[in-house]
């Protein structure tokens, strides 16, 4: 009879995984200067916890919540609209690129050359709009269209854009190609066949994906402020810079406030789409949503001129990038420093959303699990800029607190997903360990954490992507990396310095974009 | 006595799936559980796995009754009951040796646990389960690599390392071709003879009950149609306790086929 040796064939590999693990988290932990234990030192506890105190009791003073209502409205319509935009842009892209429209792969056509070097070109412009944050893409407008919620709608739809159009490419790629098949081996065109193959199949998903983006971009355009976009942000940095406790206390009511409301949105509209009358309630409920955007911002677009000439000579500049080789040593730096606070950042993120997921989804003593969701809301509801804010408040300026607002932000997101991950985990393995006598974390670690774990990684290393993103413009708020760089360079009007800086952060967002499908692929 | 149901009775969810039954099996007894499809043997097994607690009636495993039992007392109690499920819940990236090691769960420290998820322990004693259920060349597999016959005896190799007093076995060999399902049977049998084991099995082969179990539980409707032992196993017995059923699904072929065997 057959026999497997006693030794672990992958004994080599798991032991290698083992020792560099942690060898390498305390590698990253090195460089970037974050220690775990400064938190948890009396100073910088001392510091934040008199900073955080202050933000009791909310401000209410009649002037302030004046323009904080304003701002809020603001807030949403440049995210609606800006959304909106994102889709106008994203959409034709995705149906050009999309290989699930591809005729060559649906029936064996030979495909076109032309048609070919254009799809990689369209590609190539997608990871551009998407490879450069949408806080970078708005501080290079606003020089372009001046303060205002204009660039902040704009840097949102080119930012947007480029990840929606690769994400539909995507959805429809997912899809069964069945139906598509038939219809290009009766001939049908690229449009045609999106429309009445793809499109039934794929409509729901691509809809509850926008709306979840639609979440995204009201937090993203919360912070737009930070760089003089109009909006939310603008009084957040007001208030951060002139230390008024109180004001950031109601803001971050607000923002928490924001957040639930914008899931709660999201959830109908979700459930809605799977009938008729909620997908035409749906459509007009977006239709009104962006008329009324429009119509909150048009006073003040017409007030700040759009000067496109200025646009082509800041441009022109950027053709220009430095390539000088200290330059270069220096932006090389900033590279393997955003890199590292970003794997850092998740790394951490992993352990505390993991964390948080047990009691956020039952799996902890009970009277824990309300708090704990509320926890969640607040560490995703608050903008990943002001956790920096923060982190350099209790850390001091550099890198070490990019990672703790890294962390601190995405455990939130993760965490959240994460105990999705685990309801959604059926539980006849951990029961069936229970029933044999196991002990509680043991049933967890062999019976449920097992089945829950891809899941689990491949959301990381989504994040991840996305985090790489947010670590090279952590530095606008002082917390190191590309933007630190970028941050000085636009305020010094080294405008080729810039450029060289945008450049590095497009080539290390495509790289860990690359490397992560890589590792999904290989894990999956 | 090792299982005793005193008019025990279970509901789920507002519907009466088992009557108030009752039931005894001395230690070391072997019995097979016969039924039609939703009759409740599943259910029954549960029961007397402490897997649900009855709503009415009373249950007492290995002597005690795991329900007014505290935590600890009642880990240990299950830590001496095994539990074979017609498909084994494994974790699709588990590996096969993790599998089997988590049969001893019940009596490891929460720390022994943790050390044996990072690094693989008692290695040659879980080979030696799995050599029994003929699958020893598995032993480092992923568990979403086999098939579902394969599956099943992994499932059994479990709780031949668990060792447990009482072993309660719902379809273990619904997977297997007729042959390896026949050897898998006696493995059971021959495995709580040796160790002085209780065993109940649940199977939907009457062929497989009659070959290997001296004594014979027929389940109807939720109620004990009859409990004999094998000889007074009539087949006008096994006739009524069959009548009416659908004809056999692809997943329960052996039904229609079971009643018109002649038992031995």
């Amino acid at each position: 009879m057959l026999s497997a040796s006693l030794h672990d064939p992958a004994r080599a590999s798991r032991l290698a995984g083992l020792i560099a693990t942690p060898l390498l988290l305390l590698a990253a932990m090195a460089y970037t200067g974050f220690n775990p234990l400064l938190l948890a030192d009396g100073d910088t506890a001392g510091t934040l916890w008199r900073f955080v105190a202050d933000f009791f009791p909310p401000s209410t003073d009649g002037a302030f919540l004046h323009d904080l209502l304003r701002e809020t409205a603001t807030t949403l319509a440049i995210a609606s609209s800006g959304l909106a935009l994102a889709v106008l842009l994203g959409l034709p892209l995705a149906l050009l690129t999309s290989r699930a429209l591809e005729r060559d792969t649906l029936c064996g056509e030979a495909p076109a050359r032309g048609w070919q070097w254009l799809q990689r070109l369209l590609r190539g412009v997608l990871i551009v709009l998407r490879g450069v944050p949408d806080l970078v893409w708005a501080l290079l407008l606003v020089r372009a269209a001046g303060l205002g919620s204009l660039p902040a709608v704009l840097a949102l739809g080119l930012a947007y854009g480029g990840m929606l159009g690769k994400v539909y490419a995507e959805i429809l790629e997912s899809q069964p190609p069945q139906a598509a098949a038939a219809l290009a081996a009766s001939g049908a065109s690229r449009l045609a066949i999106f429309g009445y193959a793809l499109l039934p199949q794929a409509a729901t998903e691509l809809i509850s994906y926008s709306v979840y983006r639609w979440e995204c971009a009201i937090r993203a355009s919360a912070v737009m402020g930070f760089v003089g976009a109009g909006g939310l942000g603008l009084l957040l940095d007001t208030s951060l810079r002139m230390l008024n406790g109180g004001e950031v206390g109601s803001l971050l009511l607000l923002f928490a406030a924001l957040v639930a409301l914008t899931e709660g949105v999201s959830r109908v509209s979700r459930a809605a789409i799977h009938s008729r009358a909620g997908g035409a309630g749906l459509a007009a409920g977006t239709l009104l949503l962006l008329t009324l955007s429009l119509l909150w911002l048009w006073p003040q677009w017409r007030e700040a001129p759009f000067d496109v000439a200025g646009l082509w000579r800041f441009a022109q500049e950027f053709l220009r990038p430095t390539l000088h080789a200290d330059f270069l040593v220096q932006v090389g730096n900033g590279v393997l420093e955003t890199l590292l606070v970003s794997a850092l950042g998740s790394a951490l993120a992993f352990i505390g959303g993991a964390l948080l997921a047990l009691p956020a989804s039952n799996r902890g003593p009970r009277w824990l699990r309300a708090p704990v969701q509320l926890l969640l809301n607040l560490l995703r509801g608050t903008p990943d800029l002001l956790w920096g804010a923060l982190a350099v408040l209790a850390l001091g300026l550099g890198p070490a607190a990019g990672v703790l607002a890294l962390a601190v932000h995405t455990s939130g997101v993760l965490g959240r997903l994460f105990a999705q991950t685990l309801e959604n985990t059926p539980p006849d393995a951990e029961a069936a360990l229970r029933h044999s006598g196991a002990g509680r974390l043991a049933c967890l670690c062999y019976g449920l954490l097992p089945q829950a774990l891809p899941q689990w990684v491949a959301y990381t290393l989504y994040r991840w992507e996305n985090n790489i993103r947010i670590a090279a413009i952590l530095g606008l708020v002082g917390a190191g990396g590309l933007g630190q760089q970028l941050y000085l360079a636009l305020s010094l009007f080294q405008l080729s310095n810039a450029a060289t800086l945008i450049l590095a952060m497009l080539l290390l967002s495509w790289g860990v974009e690359s490397f992560s499908r890589w590792l999904r692929q290989r894990l999956g | 006595m090792s299982l005793r149901l005193d008019a025990a009775s279970l509901s789920l969810n507002g519907h009466r799936i088992l009557q108030p039954l009752t039931l005894q099996l001395a230690q070391g007894e072997q019995v097979a559980l016969i039924g039609p499809s939703g009759a409740g043997k599943s259910s029954l097994l549960l029961l007397a796995g402490s897997g649900h607690r009855p709503d009415g009636g009373n249950v007492q495993l290995l002597g005690q009754d795991p329900w007014q039992l505290r935590a600890p007392a009642l880990r240990r109690l299950r830590s001496r009951i095994g539990s074979v499920y017609q498909h084994p819940p494994l974790p699709a990236l588990q590996r096969v040796v993790t599998a089997i090691g988590a049969g001893q769960l019940g009596q490891l420290s929460t720390l022994a646990a943790l050390r044996r998820l990072l690094w693989p322990q008692d290695v040659a004693a879980i080979r030696d389960a799995l050599q029994r259920v003929q699958l020893g060349d598995k032993l480092w597999q992923r568990c979403d690599r086999l098939s579902g016959g394969q599956r099943q005896r992994v499932g059994i190799a479990r709780v031949l390392y668990q060792q447990p007093e009482l072993l309660l076995a719902d379809e273990p060999v619904s997977a297997l071709d007729p042959r390896l399902a026949d050897d898998t049977v006696a493995l059971l049998c021959a495995d709580a003879r040796a160790r002085g084991a209780t065993l109940l099995v649940s199977l939907h082969s009457v062929e497989l009950a009659l070959a290997h179990f001296p004594r014979l539980i027929g389940l109807r409707d939720g109620q004990i149609a009859f409990d004999l032992p094998r000889a007074e196993v009539t087949p006008s017995l096994l006739t009524a306790l069959y009548a009416g059923e659908q004809p056999a699904t692809a997943d329960e072929p052996a039904l229609g086929s079971g009643i018109r065997i002649a038992p031995c």
